[in-house]
């Protein structure tokens, strides 16, 4: 018997290639690493954070694909390495720089230098990794679950902040009951199919099709809701407003970049498996599109009268995340490819903006309304460009990162002849042009009201800010005129 | 031969009297006003569904049942009420309130019905396409089903297994910060005060 | 009801009735009530509604991928339950309530 046992790990572990798992390990022993040096080092939370940004750099390099086309499975086909799969990992592990740069004197103005902070943050990292690498049902779940439970406590990391700690109650409750929809969608798959892997999965689906199994057919509806909760999606998105103004703006940095980009990584993974599958499942089709419409329609309408600019970028964020999902409806690769590109230029414009709002916010973020912006342009005239910038390129304005992106975006919708999604989602994309622009408008064209306004002398734009800026400023720029060969490069990836 | 026909003649009986009880104690845990009443009624669901498991023949899940759930996060939820020293809420019926709940009721009835009009053919009928596996009763019964569940755990889900540590891990990180963040709030607090009293 | 369903023998139908059942009752205190503790054990009685649907599955099909996927359902409940308790007990220190409807500091 313990022979048997002996030959059979044997087998799990020589088939595999630890190799292939490098990116994760390194991250989830780094995090491991940082929880060790936050209890013994003096200057635990500086020295965290150079050690996280080491760690993930080393992470980055280990994650670049070397060949292409290759797709190997390891763990009882528990995990797969691919292309898309390392472009993931490549977007996390930048998300995870750029937000560690975005922290460290945000949260120390905040007092709020929880040395455990960045343990925290590469633990939902590597959760992420997990994710857009697992091969299983099983793999997604766990791999969800850790990252939830890093957020929930990163969200309430300012334990002198109340709203700090409401929004990890909201966060905490709803992501629970989303859990609980994914599990039993889960179940239910595995019910109707016997397996929880995903190439078992479409298998059933390709020799049984769908309308054979109303089981399966439910299951993969409740997967679909309780991951539309976790990456609000309009109706699902009721507690994003809440959580991403109370919890300190880095976190919100990352929850409006990171877990979004591991959830839709899953769901292209999981979704598109299905796209030979005949007949397609009319009603499911229907859903995936009436979800990216009102997801479009209402993050913006909620985003058009908002004062608080981090509501505002939350409710934005919506706004964006239904665009990704019009690519979603097309079940082309090229909307994969369109995809990533747009995720990439999200996440620099996206932390960009919030680099800027972390070195001006004040008071736990309580002066970032949009009319504390009035006259910034006077007093910090290049703070008030580059913010315009990143604003210009959230909006879809040519020849920044933003319109290529949204470019792409909406040419895979039209090649999937789906005109009238793309037209919504053009004009969408005008309409949101207004808020973005009126932050422009207060910071250009109005005179600032002494007394209520931010007076912008203790504005200290230290050396980690200027490099997330400068970095997220460049791409913004050179990708956005010479977008070409990036999505060529993105347009290898097969799923 | 003997034993075997009592069971199956007894095992309805069990079933009904075992799944009403979880029923009725998951309603209990709603409509009772006490957090405290909604807990110990949630550890009699538990345990009712650890009958339900022994009933299905899976000893090692019923096991982890009472020893997890009932055991440890029921003991640990009802520690942190009786340490807060909740009152029972107070059930103000506002109007709100009842539309909100109407409306969800409403939902998950038509979900229930829904998904038994799925059933109308009985579960077996659309599990007949899965793939079966090869661990059945009479094995688990020859092998054990402990040791079974463990080489399963130990191989096939390995790094599910591994990937649960860090989990665990997380979260005992996790509660140390908000802890830590809860004493040192207290202990501000406390400062406040003395320093006040001071000035006094 | 059901027409597969024969009151006398039990089969998967009875244990996957009686986890919609309860997945339906944990949903509706979910939706229903507004003491954040007692939210957070009606998502247990979720949780445990599926459990009892994966292993019903699992015995149907002579498979434990059921089974051990409840193992750690269980144990992300576990970590789940102590991060939550530990976020409520600071909610508590600082509003002196557990209501849902009075967590409201945020408004746009």
């Amino acid at each position: 018997m313990n022979d048997m046992i002996s030959t059979k790990l044997n087998e799990i572990l020589a088939t595999n290639n630890f190799g292939l798992l490098a990116p994760h390990l390194i991250v989830s022993i780094g995090a491991v690493i940082l929880m060790l040096v936050s209890v013994m080092s003096r200057n635990a939370f500086r020295n965290n954070a150079v050690l996280a940004i080491a760690i993930l750099c080393a992470a980055f390099y280990f994650a670049l694909p070397r060949d292409l086309a290759q797709t190997v499975t390891a763990f009882n086909s528990m995990v797969l390495k691919d292309f898309f799969s390392s472009v993931e990992i490549l977007l996390f592990t930048l998300t995870g720089i750029l937000v560690v740069l975005i922290s460290h004197n945000y949260l120390k103005k905040r007092s709020t230098d929880i040395p455990e902070y960045y343990s925290l943050l590469l633990f939902a990292i590597s959760g992420m990794m997990f994710m857009a690498s697992s091969a299983d049902l099983i793999m997604v779940y766990i791999g969800i679950e850790v990252l939830s439970v890093a957020l929930y406590v990163m969200a309430a990391i300012d334990t002198k902040d109340i709203n700090s700690t409401e929004a990890g109650i909201k966060y905490f409750l709803m992501s629970v009951f989303a859990s609980a929809f994914l599990l039993f969608g889960i179940a239910f798959i595995y019910g109707s199919v016997g397996s929880t892997s995903f190439s078992a999965i479409k298998d059933f689906a390709m020799f049984n099709g769908f309308n054979s199994s109303h089981f399966l057919y439910a299951g993969v509806l409740l997967i679909l809701a309780g991951m539309a909760f976790k990456i609000s999606l309009a109706p699902f998105h009721l507690w994003t407003p809440d959580v991403y103004q109370g919890a300190p703006l880095s976190v919100t940095a990352f929850l409006s970049t990171g877990p979004k980009i591991a959830v839709f990584a899953f769901l292209f993974r999981f979704f598109y498996q299905f796209q030979n599958v005949q007949p397609y499942p009319e009603l499911l089709q229907d859903i995936v599109v009436a979800l990216a419409v009102i997801t479009m329609i209402v993050g913006n309408l909620l985003a058009l009268n908002q004062e608080d600019v981090k509501r505002m970028l939350a409710f934005s964020s919506v706004t964006h995340m239904g665009y990704v999902m019009t690519a979603f409806t097309t079940h082309s690769t090229e909307a994969v490819s369109s995809a990533m590109f747009y995720f990439t230029a999200y996440i620099f414009m996206n932390l960009g903006s919030f680099a800027l709002l972390s070195v001006i916010s004040r008071d736990n973020d309580k002066n970032l309304n949009v009319e504390n912006f009035k006259g910034m342009a006077a007093k910090k005239p290049l703070l008030a460009f580059l913010f315009m910038i990143f604003l210009l390129s959230l909006a879809g304005i040519p020849p920044m990162i933003g319109f290529a992106a949204k470019f792409f975006i909406f040419s895979s919708v039209i090649h999937a002849h789906m005109y009238l999604l793309a037209i919504i989602g053009i004009l969408n994309s005008a309409v949101s042009a207004y808020y973005y622009l009126r932050i422009i408008v207060n910071m250009y064209l109005k005179t600032q009201n002494e007394d209520t306004g931010n007076n912008f002398k203790e504005i200290n734009f230290a050396v980690p800010e200027i490099t997330v800026v400068a970095i997220s400023f460049l791409a913004v720029i050179f990708l956005g005129l010479q977008p070409s060969f990036l999505i060529q490069w993105l347009s290898k990836i097969v799923i | 031969m003997e034993t075997s026909s009592l069971i199956t003649f007894i095992k309805p009986f069990v079933f009904y009297t075992f799944a009403s009880l979880a029923v009725i104690s998951a309603i209990m845990v709603i409509v009772s006003r006490n957090p405290l009443n909604s807990a110990v009624m949630l550890v009699l669901t538990f345990f009712s569904i650890a009958a339900v498991y022994a009933l299905m023949g899976s000893e090692v899940i019923a096991v982890f049942q009472i020893l997890v759930y009932a055991g440890a996060i029921m003991v640990l939820v009802i520690f942190v009420i009786m340490f807060l020293n909740l009152r029972p809420s107070n059930l103000k019926i506002q109007f709100n309130h009842i539309i909100r709940s109407g409306i969800a009721i409403v939902f998950m009835l038509i979900m229930f019905i829904a998904t038994m009009s799925l059933l109308t053919e009985g579960v077996p009928f659309y599990m007949a396409n899965a793939a079966k596996g090869d661990i059945t009763q009479a094995v688990l019964e020859s092998q054990g089903a402990f040791q079974l569940f463990s080489r399963a755990l130990f191989t096939e889900y390995l790094l599910p297994f591994e990937l649960t540590s860090l989990l665990l891990t997380v979260a005992i990180i996790g509660v140390v910060v908000l802890i830590r963040g809860i004493t040192n709030t207290v202990a501000t607090k406390k400062e406040n005060f003395k320093t006040k009293g001071d000035g006094k | 009801m059901a027409a597969g369903l024969n009151v006398m023998e039990i089969t998967q139908t009875h244990y996957i009735v009686l986890s919609v059942l309860l997945f339906c009752i944990g949903a509706v205190g979910v939706l229903v009530r507004r003491n954040a503790i007692v939210i957070f054990l009606c998502v247990e009685i979720m949780l445990n509604a599926v459990n009892i649907a994966l292993v019903a599955f699992s015995r149907g099909l002579d498979q434990n991928r059921g089974e051990v996927f409840v193992f750690f359902v269980i144990a992300v409940a576990a970590a789940e339950s102590a991060i939550g308790l530990s976020l409520l007990i600071l909610l508590y220190r600082q509003k002196r309530t557990l209501d849902v409807d009075e967590i409201n500091s945020l408004k746009g």
